[in-house]
């Protein structure tokens, strides 16, 4: 890993405005989720926080997954990454250090969200699921932000790897659901073509990471997390994150320039 | 104009009328309620919101909450459809099984309807709700019993909530719910057994409860069990 390759990406962040444009948005999203939870009966803590908790962080990594994607792109369209590569650094060295430049944004992209949804939480003490909240959120910032440098090195297109980065993240936060369908499809009768569409989901679902199990908003409110589920959170950050890197890498060493 | 050409500008002028012409053709056609809709199912609804269950609850509760309040055309609760209602609040309760916002809101709100016959879909949910372990969730079951008695005059149906309710009877909860069957076969009157029942629930659950819905159960009391002179009498419906 580079630290000067580091410092160019956060240098790069800074001069694209991209956190504070983050900050922006979560504050925005914060006062809408205010006022729309105050429209409720009763549980307005409650309400405001899981419209926080659902809305802001969609905000905040769109924000994140459009820095990345049109910072790689460009990257190649002014050909910077030939430059670097001319520098005594490894194909492997330049993709470890963007995803470290990366995943240091998503963290504190992440921690920021965090600690506004924490600030709004008041209907409670600090707990466990809270934390668990907290760390999940920010581990799935940094899978986004690594899937879509993934999709912006693969792609040549900005808009085409944004989109294929959001369509990422739908898929892997819904399939849980999807699975729930896929199953109650696997057991009807008939239903030939949609067994084939269960039979296409159910593969993709062997690489897609579970999402949905990450940071549950209902976490925040009631608690009650268990030790299995912190390290479901560890080890699906760890070994997607694994996978992701490794395909970049490949790709890159692939590339001829 | 002449720069622009004459044809361009006439094409300009007919696109301009013929998108004011479409568009007074439907001036007509307002947004109107279509009532409440059937309910989907809970992996549906939490697709809606790429699988966060919490936030599909909580942004159902509030689409419940407006049904019938859109673009200003208040709608009377008892022209609401209150099956498809009720499937709303089963799919609720498969989101989120520890809220106390839809029981509150089918207990106070819906249980408010003109038409005690629709009552029946509301009474269903919260015997259900009212049977979970949950603190002071029993108090849902109370509030069936109540619905059942005072508001459907269903004597049966009120008998055999009872019969839920005193089962749900635990150590360091208040005696009422044990004593409710005697209380609706007793002889006493409507509204007094109506009154009886509304303040034991204030009383046993006050602490724990919402001040909103502390409010709700006050007002109830003072203003639609009391008559004004016995409102007027009771303490308890001072500033109310």
């Amino acid at each position: 890993m580079s630290i000067q390759l580091v410092k160019y990406v956060l240098l790069a962040a800074l001069r694209d405005r991209m956190l504070w444009g983050v900050f922006a948005i979560s504050l925005l999203g914060t006062c809408l989720s205010i006022f729309s939870g105050s429209a409720a009966i009763i549980e307005q803590d409650q309400f405001v926080v899981s419209y926080m908790a659902g809305g802001v962080r969609i905000l905040s990594l769109i924000g994140l997954v459009l820095f990345v994607v049109f910072y790689t792109r460009r990257s190649f369209d002014a050909r910077d990454v030939e430059f670097l590569l001319t520098r005594p650094v490894s194909r492997a060295k330049f993709v470890l250090s963007h995803v470290v430049g990366f995943s240091l944004l998503a963290l504190i992209s992440g921690a920021f969200l965090a600690l506004l949804v924490l600030l709004m939480a008041r209907h409670g003490d600090f707990h466990q699921g809270m934390a668990l909240w907290a760390f999940g959120v920010s581990i799935e910032y940094v899978i986004v932000a690594n899937a879509a440098f993934f999709f912006a090195m693969v792609l040549n297109s900005p808009v085409s790897a944004g989109i294929s980065t959001l369509g990422f993240y739908v898929l892997s936060r819904m399939i849980g659901s999807l699975l729930a369908i896929t199953g109650h499809i696997a057991m009807t009768e008939g239903a030939g073509f949609y067994k084939a569409l269960s039979f296409a989901m159910n593969a993709v679902s062997f690489i897609l990471p579970r999402l949905d199990l990450m940071a549950q908003t209902s976490w925040l409110i009631y608690g009650g997390v268990s030790f299995s589920e912190w390290s479901f959170v560890v080890l699906q950050g760890g070994i997607f994150l694994a996978l992701i890197i490794s395909a970049t890498i490949i790709d890159l060493k692939r590339r001829q320039f | 104009m002449r720069t622009l050409g004459i044809p361009l500008v006439l094409f300009f002028i007919l696109a301009l009328v013929g998108n004011i012409a479409l568009s007074r053709s439907k001036a007509a056609v307002l947004a109107h309620w279509s009532n409440v809709p059937p309910a989907p199912s809970s992996v549906v609804a939490s697709s809606a919101f790429l699988g966060d269950r919490e936030l599909a609850f909580r942004s159902n509760a509030i689409a419940l909450q407006s049904f019938g309040n859109s673009t200003g055309q208040d709608q009377a609760l008892k022209d609401y459809n209150f099956d498809h209602l009720g499937q709303w609040f089963f799919l609720e309760d498969q989101l989120n099984k520890k809220s106390d916002y839809i029981p509150f809101m089918a207990s106070y709100y819906f249980g408010a309807t003109q038409n005690p016959q629709q009552l029946y879909p509301v009474i269903e949910y919260l015997r259900q709700v009212g049977q979970y372990p949950g603190e002071d969730k029993w108090r849902w079951l109370g509030q069936a019993v109540f619905l059942a008695r005072h508001r459907l005059n269903d004597y049966d149906l009120a008998l055999s909530l009872a019969d839920d309710l005193a089962k749900t009877y635990r150590p360091g909860m208040p005696a009422w719910p044990l004593q409710m069957k005697a209380i609706i076969a007793s002889d006493m009157g409507d509204k007094d057994v109506a009154y009886g029942m509304m303040l034991e629930i204030l009383k046993s659950g006050s602490g724990s409860m919402h001040p909103n819905e502390v409010n709700f159960m006050l007002d109830y009391i003072c203003n639609t069990i009391l008559s004004p002179v016995q409102k007027a009498q009771d303490a308890l419906c001072h500033g109310q």
